[in-house]
């Protein structure tokens, strides 16, 4: 929409570039500075729930770059956010690491997990593969459980204690806005990078025919265990952010239906599209907390029963409503709604 | 008669210094406007049967200390109530919403152990007070977290004494574990608790865990059948103690369950002939204790509220219990520092202090010490009718506390 007739890309770079123009630069700058300074007007409870988006933006592109980009469906990230969870917190616990030494390794250690959970990819596709991926979650949580329940607590919640950087304890939640939104803001653009790239460029190949894709030299298992592998990378850093966002982490923190929920704000937010994959988990949260907050209102206006089956059933009914809303109304999700209003804009007040 | 005339004036001096505004103002120094409390549960996720009624019950106490005893020293208590509906991530925003509430929140009563757990430093570090369930992991090691009622395990020591001590046979009486496969299920599965299942003479003939959303356990069960317990013990509630009986029946196996708090008349009121003849050890005096005052009390906001059969279970009494405790120990604490005292410090004082408290008279008798934070009493009932009828007074429950 910053883009009138006469801007002209005249090489590669430009070509390649996110924000093209200056006017793009200033907004995108001034975009960020006003994020940057939301805890100084948003209060702490409100800022608790938009650090949950953020660690679900980074768990989200994980699942982006996997289902979205490389076509491979998985019900499995939260299990990957669980191997980040408890090796980072492990590692703190018992290792004598910082949070700063432990998260580099819970991501490698998630992301091997995703490239043995990727393994199969090659001779299995499209439900048998998300099957493969939802007994990943399981083998992961019974791991957890039954391996070392000394060291992982079993099913009881591990604890631990904030980070700190420098003399800073992260443990109040403007100091973990600034953990959480600087990363979900770095894998942003990490992801439209990867996008952009031969590698993204590989990841589409596939997803859109990976019989043509090899015949035009892709390797196709290779750039399948890649995004297997990203995909976990990015779930082990969003589990490690929950953790000490949560302070405490249990298997029951991550569960099969959760995963689900992942590729339910992905429909939502647009299949394949960075930006969607925000808007996929600002507006499920969102909506998550508006049932919580509206349930028990919209419940006493029935009688006591009822009013208790209406408070309970109104999320999971509104959330299968909004999902099937847009696999019928806009498959291509909350994405495609938005580059539709910017062509919008860019023309107005001309129809095209 | 000078001398007199001194006295008196000094006397009416005195009375005036102390009855002047500035004085009143002096002793009401820091009064509020009013007191908040913030309650979170899981009111509509699967502990809903029994921990739904917890919003009725908070309520209720709630309106009868502000109306009946004048709330705190004439200052009203507000119970903000929230429902995080199983979502532990819901659960973590709702308590971040509750320590922002102005004023801030003198307790944070949280009933669901993986949050309170997973919360436990943070009531440390955020200078705030919370009673919670009798799980190890949400109490200890001690900050400023309390149980509302004894540690699991503890409850279900006292109830499995009972069986021995009302076993007639010769050998030892044999149980069959099948809990829950969770932190609350699997609170039972500990080396104290079966160190004193040994010690009081009671074999353990097997172990057997299974989901909060199973509802077959025919694998369970007979694996569990093949060693012949006597009884089956579990640490779960509503749909676990129900899959649990469903899968007895269908294999023509009649065995009582063991049971612990979990198994109330939320639970039991899902399908009252199949839990005839259960033990359950619970922390409070039963609904079924008609004559009771402190059931007559309850029953009485009960009915003037117009509650139903849905809100009676143990959770809208442990709702009752534990405001009546915060009642209890705020006014002692601006009884002993005035109203400037009120402070976190002074509060968990007061609530180590708390000896032989007995809510309401007898709803339940509660003490805690710094290193102790669970009341030490339980009593044994028995289902009979879809009731819960008392086969023990209170007892003291064993110390189950975790040694580190």
């Amino acid at each position: 929409m910053w883009r009138p007739c006469g801007t002209i890309d005249e090489n590669y770079r430009k070509d390649l570039a996110i924000a093209r123009t200056p006017l793009q630069i200033c907004l995108t700058v001034a975009g960020l500075a006003a994020l940057f300074l939301l805890p100084l007007w948003v209060p702490g409870h409100l800022l608790n729930n938009i650090n949950y988006i953020a660690i679900t933006i980074v768990a989200l592109q994980g699942v982006n770059l996997l289902t979205g980009m490389t076509g491979q469906i998985t019900i499995g990230q939260t299990g990957f956010m669980a191997v980040g969870a408890y090796t980072m917190a492990l590692l703190v616990k018992y290792a004598g690491f910082s949070f700063w030494m432990a998260t580099p390794v819970a991501m490698l250690a998630a992301g091997l997990a995703g490239i043995v959970v990727g393994l199969p990819s090659l001779r299995i596709k499209g439900f048998y593969l998300a099957l493969a991926t939802v007994a990943a979650q399981f083998i992961i949580s019974w791991l957890i459980v039954n391996v070392r329940p000394d060291l992982t607590g079993g099913t009881d919640t591990l604890t631990l204690d904030a980070p700190r950087i420098g003399g800073v304890v992260l443990n109040t939640q403007s100091h973990l806005f600034y953990l959480c939104m600087s990363v979900a803001v770095f894998i942003t653009v990490f992801t439209r990078n990867i996008q952009r790239s031969r590698i993204g460029r590989a990841f589409v190949a596939i997803r859109d025919n990976d019989r043509a894709a090899e015949v035009m030299g892709i390797s196709v298992y290779r750039y399948k265990l890649l995004s297997f592998f990203l995909c976990s990378v990015y779930g082990g850093l969003a589990g490690a952010l929950y953790a000490v966002w949560m302070r405490g982490i249990s298997v029951d923190h991550f569960g099969l239906l959760e995963s689900i929920w992942y590729l339910g704000m992905l429909i939502v937010g647009g299949m394949g599209s960075v930006p969607g994959a925000i808007f996929g988990a600002i507006l499920i949260r969102s909506l998550n907390l508006l049932v919580t907050y509206t349930g028990p209102v919209v419940g006493k206006m029935f009688d006591a029963t009822r009013g208790t089956a209406v408070e309970i059933g109104m999320g999971p009914v509104l959330f299968g409503v909004v999902v099937l809303a847009f696999l019928m109304f806009e498959p291509r999700g909350l994405a495609r709604i938005w580059e539709r209003f910017k062509a919008y804009y860019r023309l107005w007040p001309f129809s095209y | 008669m000078v001398r007199k005339r001194w006295l008196v004036l000094a006397l009416i001096a005195t009375i005036g210094l102390c009855t002047s505004p500035a004085a009143r103002d002096a002793v009401a120094a820091g009064k509020p406007g009013s007191i908040n409390v913030g309650v979170i549960g899981d009111l509509s996720g699967p502990y809903a049967p029994v921990l739904g009624p917890l919003r009725p019950g908070t309520e209720d106490a709630w309106e009868y200390i502000n109306s009946k005893l004048g709330g705190v020293h004439g200052v009203k208590v507000t119970p903000t109530i929230r429902d995080m509906n199983g979502k532990i991530d819901i659960g973590q925003s709702m308590y971040n919403e509750a320590i922002t509430l102005k004023p801030k929140p003198l307790f944070v009563d949280i009933y669901i152990t993986p949050l309170s757990a997973a919360l436990r430093q943070r009531y440390v570090e955020d200078d705030v007070v919370g009673s919670h369930a009798g799980a190890i992991e949400s109490l200890y090691p001690v900050g400023n977290s309390y149980g509302f009622y004894a540690l699991f395990p503890e409850v279900t020591a006292i109830t499995l004494k009972w069986v021995k001590d009302n076993w007639k046979e010769k050998r030892n009486p044999r149980i069959g574990i099948i809990t829950w496969d969770t932190g609350y299920g699997r609170t039972i599965l500990n080396d104290d608790f079966y160190a004193y299942l040994k010690k009081i003479g009671v074999d353990l003939v097997g172990t057997e865990l299974f989901g909060i959303k199973e509802v077959d356990l025919t694998a369970q069960l007979l694996r569990l059948k093949g060693k012949n317990p006597d009884y089956l013990v579990t640490c779960s509630l509503g749909s676990g103690p129900l899959a649990i009986h469903k899968g007895c029946r269908e294999m023509g196996w009649n065995v009582p369950l063991v049971n612990s708090t979990g198994q109330d008349w939320g639970t039991i009121r899902l399908a009252p002939e199949l839990f005839e003849g259960d033990i359950v050890g619970l922390p409070t005096k039963s609904f079924d204790e008609t004559d009771d005052p402190s059931i007559k009390t309850i029953m009485g906001f009960f009915n003037a509220n117009k509650r139903t059969i849905n809100d009676k279970s143990i959770f809208y009494m442990i709702g009752w219990q534990t405001a009546l405790i915060e009642h209890k120990v705020l006014t002692e604490v601006v009884d002993k520092h005035g109203w400037g005292g009120l402070t976190t410090k002074n509060i968990k004082a007061g609530m180590n202090s708390l000896r032989n408290f007995a809510v309401l008279g007898g709803l339940q008798t509660i003490s805690y010490t710094n290193d102790r934070r669970t009341p030490p009493q339980a009593r044994v009932y028995k289902v009979s009718k879809g009731k819960l009828l008392p086969v023990t007074p209170f007892l003291e429950v064993p110390d189950m506390r975790p040694k580190k």
